[in-house]
């Protein structure tokens, strides 16, 4: 299992490569690419950006996050298939990808209109000929292959392991560190689940933030995990915490495939927060990534994104990254659909740093063959402009993650100022399930220093839960926290204190002031996508909200299939809702989130067979 | 405002009553309550195929009748059912079973027009590659069975009853049927008092639940069945397999038309049937026999998991119509035994001539609330999973 400490995680927090050369072999031409790579990475930095076709229209798509839950899939030598986000590179890889379109899809994309949501329904496919004529494209067109069908004997699945612990923290960023280090303070015996290969989360690559009276970003996780070791917590890397069943605490190991079953007492959910696409024309095309995709491909995978740039979406983490990719010879531009009086510090921050920064851009189109090439844009809905561009990063909100949270019966309430769909919990992290504890920006949005203290609290709580007596630090730690958020961030004090409100008392708590969703620019709508999984655009949405009268996301799900692919919904959620609620006049908690399933990360059969309960 | 009818749960089978009536006598004034949205129970939670080979005679005529407006739904509805007829096929590992199958085969469904195919190892094999089935004794293909999209169902019958003038309130969850002289007055809903001539209750797992607070009791268990789906491949698994050695516990396979391969166990399971949670236990179990029967889905993950209720009655067949003893205008279509999916349309055709014309159809007989007391039980004993 993979079960390191934490100095050997976080040594100087990159990823040291191999430098070992293997050659892979990519539709049978060979490739000399460093060992140990994720295959995306591989890929881009041997210039294959599209390397997957899309379910419905067959569009050539490349990453658009570097985690798991991407859509896009390759096939393996024994023909089957693999997420090129877990496959590591090693010597002989043989892999299979989709780097041309087919007459057919081209022809479907074209005539899209026609394809909308529920097209099936129309006449001619709805008849036996016409419908038996379009399940055979359906299955001939499929953007999967088969797995291998013989039958073999197979060696026995990997055996389960048990970690019995007092309190369990799910995930290792500031929040789950934090949280550990005062559980662990207070005398509980804590383990710690981290999903990627080292912990310090978002801070592993804005590592150089000055935070107040806390110093920089780097050295809060250094100290934190140093801490951490010192009081005795497990840190588990490559370890998916996948949900809570009635019968078990599960986890996952990515790097073995097996199961683990935790028996805590306590389990604080720190899953953090993830950022969310931005919806404009074409903003499927190979090259158009997360912000965090871009900057992780530069900071860890020691490539670069490409020569120049634009980050969509002005706030602090895309000026920090600007910065990072102009001093590596990045060129960007930051583009925004707000106003300048809505950001004036930003802007502001921004041309102190020679960002350039351009505000106001009501419509943005994104145009190019096999990668996008060029951004139209129009400011104030003015003259087109083209913006030359080798790859886009898209920052426009960040939300909440909840995967883990979400699975449970815990109400959720709606907070545009703190990520939007958030889990109803109080201030020190208890929701209405006795042993889960919320801590950190899985909670809602919250400012680095913030999160620290809060969630030092959180873990306190969580020890003294488990059976300990409550630090001294507790309090102390909750009010830091509040001081803070006082003096610094008004608005997501006041969000907070709404929230915890409506926990107390039991209500149904919505806050939503925007009136037009701040990530979805003017453009054609047929060629926005929503979900990269199931292609759903937001034409579809407009057909099920004006012609369908539907606007119930857990109907939207069943309708269009959004949230039913390899992403379960965590890229198209909150886009999906807020566009909805502004087509159809409802509120976001109105139109409502379709409930999380297990598990977190798709869990093999082959692992799940080894588990004896 | 009085409503002519009022029908407790806005699942498929609630639905499709109102379709029907709104259909049979347009302008009938027509609610359906809903305490969550549209499908929250046992509809959207289903394995989405229909078939016709039962163990008794009643079901099996039913389900012929039922399949005959599936097949035609397209048409009726307006929504594509998303039909597929793969077959259902019975793998069966010993002489005493195949020879109980024989003998239904024989008596009833060639009866009927629906004969199975008997194939033996090699034709397994052949047809079915994928398959690790050492000792099997006859394989048994039900090709008129198939798969439809149940969502799909559910919603066609909701833009129906809509489109024809029916009220569907999502959200309202029925607190109480109010019963006054041995007559019913209407539903309490949590938003408000309802005035009804008649009240149906096809509320699936919960009818147990309102039908008491009306003073009936029926014989109803809510069973709880969990069910996942896995990454989308290329379809290659044609029907609903189902492993019929007790070894493998239930197990039914399936794949849909977009790939995701699908199936569940039957397991002993903790009980908390309103609660739809998923154990351990299942995943684990699942994935051992699936993995023993199609060595390939070693490959394949779990990518969402799930929980509905089979709503078992004492003889796994459907509850229709009224008792005379129970108050005048209380109707129940429930019971079904994870059977309501398929049954669905027939049971608002029978549902409708019964309720306004007010007499039974024949089909509708054996399926009386009152046959439990009369010891008619219906011998069914094809319950999947």
């Amino acid at each position: 299992m993979a079960c390191f400490y934490g100095p050997r995680l976080v040594s100087n927090v990159h990823r040291k490569e191999s430098y070992n050369l293997v050659t892979i072999y990519v539709n049978g031409v060979p490739l000399s690419v460093y060992k140990g790579l994720p295959l995306a990475v591989a890929l881009y930095r041997n210039g294959i950006y599209g390397f997957s076709r899309s379910y419905k229209y067959g569009r050539l798509r490349g990453f658009y996050s570097l985690d798991w839950w991407g859509a896009e899939r390759v096939g393996i030598e024994d023909g089957f298939e693999e997420n090129p986000y877990v496959l590591q590179t090693r010597e002989g890889l043989k892999v299979s990808c989709e780097m041309n379109v087919t007459m057919l899809n081209k022809l479907i994309w074209v005539f899209r209109n026609l394809f909308k949501v529920g097209f099936y329904n129309n006449w001619f496919f709805r008849s036996r000929f016409g419908w038996n004529l379009l399940l055979n494209t359906i299955k001939k067109t499929l953007p999967y292959n088969t797995p291998p069908l013989k039958v073999v004997d197979i060696p026995p699945p990997p055996k389960n392991i048990s970690i019995e612990t007092d309190v369990l923290v799910v995930g290792g960023g500031l929040a789950g560190l934090s949280a550990a280090v005062a559980a662990s303070k207070s005398g509980a015996k804590t383990v710690l689940v981290e999903a990627t290969y080292s912990v310090g989360g978002r801070l592993r690559y804005i590592d150089e933030l000055n935070l107040e009276g806390l110093g920089s970003s780097g050295e809060l996780i250094k100290n934190l995990v140093n801490e951490a070791v010192n009081n005795g917590v497990k840190i588990l890397g490559e370890t998916v915490f996948q949900g809570i069943l009635d019968d078990a605490y599960v986890g996952y190991s990515l790097t073995n495939n097996t199961t683990i079953l935790f028996k805590p007492k306590v389990v604080v959910v720190a899953t953090g927060s993830r950022e969310i696409p931005a919806i404009f024309e074409e903003n499927d095309l190979p090259r158009i990534m997360y912000l965090s995709a871009a900057t992780r491909l530069l900071k860890i995978y020691n490539t670069l994104p490409g020569r120049k740039g634009v980050i969509i979406g002005l706030n602090n983490d895309s000026i920090h990254i600007a910065e990072e990719f102009m001093r590596r010879g990045i060129k960007v531009t930051i583009v925004d659909k707000r106003r300048d009086g809505e950001l004036r510090d930003l802007v502001e921050e921004a041309a102190e740093k020679n960002i350039e920064v351009i505000t106001g851009v009501t419509r943005i189109a994104a145009k190019g063959a096999n990668g996008v090439s060029s951004l139209e844009i129009s400011v104030d809905g003015g003259a087109r402009r083209r913006l030359n561009t080798f790859f886009v990063a898209m920052s426009p909100y960040r939300v909440p993650d909840m995967e883990v949270s979400g699975q449970f019966k815990i109400a959720s309430a709606f907070d545009v100022r703190i990520g939007g769909f958030v889990p109803l919990h109080a201030w020190n992290g208890e929701t209405n399930m006795d042993n889960i504890l919320i801590a950190g920006s899985a909670g809602g949005i919250l400012p680095m220093e913030v999160e620290y203290h809060l969630s030092r609290a959180v873990g306190y709580l969580a020890a003294h839960k488990a059976g300990g007596k409550l630090d001294d630090e507790y309090d102390n730690a909750l009010n830091m926290g509040r001081k803070t958020l006082e003096s610094n961030y008004p608005e997501t004090l006041s969000a907070l204190e709404d929230m915890d409100k409506a926990f107390k008392e039991g209500n149904a708590y919505s806050y939503y002031s925007w009136r037009k969703p701040i990530t979805w620019y003017e453009g054609d709508p047929s060629k926005q996508f929503v979900c990269y999984s199931m292609d759903v655009t937001v034409a579809d949405l407009i057909h099920m909200v004006e012609d369908m009268d539907m606007y119930r996301m857990e109907l939207v799900k069943r309708f269009s299939g959004l949230g039913t692919g390899s992403c379960q919904g965590r890229d198209c959620i909150f886009n999906a809702a807020v566009i909805i609620s502004s087509l159809s006049g409802k509120t976001p908690l109105e139109v409502g989130r379709f409930r999380t399933r297990y598990p977190v990360i798709p869990h093999k059969l082959y692992s799940l067979a080894g588990v004896e309960i | 405002m009085k409503r002519d009818y009022v029908i407790v749960g806005g699942g498929v089978v609630g639905l499709s009553i109102a379709y029907y009536l709104l259909k049979k006598k347009p302008g009938l004034k027509v609610s359906v309550l809903e305490k969550n949205y549209i499908g929250y129970g046992a509809s959207t939670r289903n394995g989405s195929h229909i078939r016709v080979h039962f163990w008794s005679e009643e079901n099996v005529r039913f389900a012929i009748e039922s399949r005959k407006l599936m097949i035609n739904l397209g048409k009726e509805l307006g929504w594509n059912p998303i039909l597929y007829l793969g077959g259902y096929l019975w793998l069966i590992f010993d002489e005493h079973t195949l020879k109980a199958y024989e003998e239904m085969n024989r008596r009833v469904w060639s009866k009927y027009g629906y004969p199975v195919i008997f194939l033996d190892e090699k034709e397994v094999k052949q047809r079915y590659p994928y398959l690790n089935i050492s000792g099997l004794v006859k394989g048994v293909l039900g090709p008129q069975n198939g798969k439809i999209h149940h969502d799909f169902v559910t919603f066609g019958y909701y833009y129906g009853v809509k489109k024809r003038g029916g009220k569907v309130f999502e959200y309202n969850p029925v607190e109480e049927l109010v019963v006054d002289d041995n007559k019913i007055k209407g539903v309490q809903t949590k938003n408000g008092f309802i005035e009804a001539d008649n009240v149906i209750v096809a509320a699936g797992a919960w009818s147990k639940l309102i039908l008491k607070t009306a003073g009936v009791d029926i014989p109803l268990t809510p069973v709880r069945k969990e069910l996942g789906v896995m990454e989308p491949t290329k379809p290659f698994i044609e029907p609903l397999i189902i492993d019929m050695r007790p070894e493998s516990q239930g197990l039914y396979i399936c794949q849909t038309p977009r790939g995701e391969v699908m199936g569940s166990v039957d397991y002993p399971h903790v009980k908390n049937e309103y609660e739809f949670t998923n154990t351990m236990k299942y995943l684990s179990t699942f994935a051992r026999h699936a993995i023993n029967l199609i060595p390939a889905l070693k490959y394949l993950s779990f990518l969402r998991i799930w929980s509905g209720d089979y709503n078992m009655s004492p003889d796994h067949s459907h509850i229709l119509g009224r008792d005379d003893k129970w108050p005048e205008g209380l109707y129940v279509a429930t019971g079904f035994s994870g059977h309501g999916f398929m049954m669905a349309p027939y049971v608002g055709v029978v549902m409708a001539d019964h309720l306004i014309d007010g007499v039974i159809p024949e089909l509708m007989k054996p399926f009386l609330p009152t046959r439990f007391e009369e010891g008619r039980l219906i011998k069914e004993m094809m319950v999947i999973g």
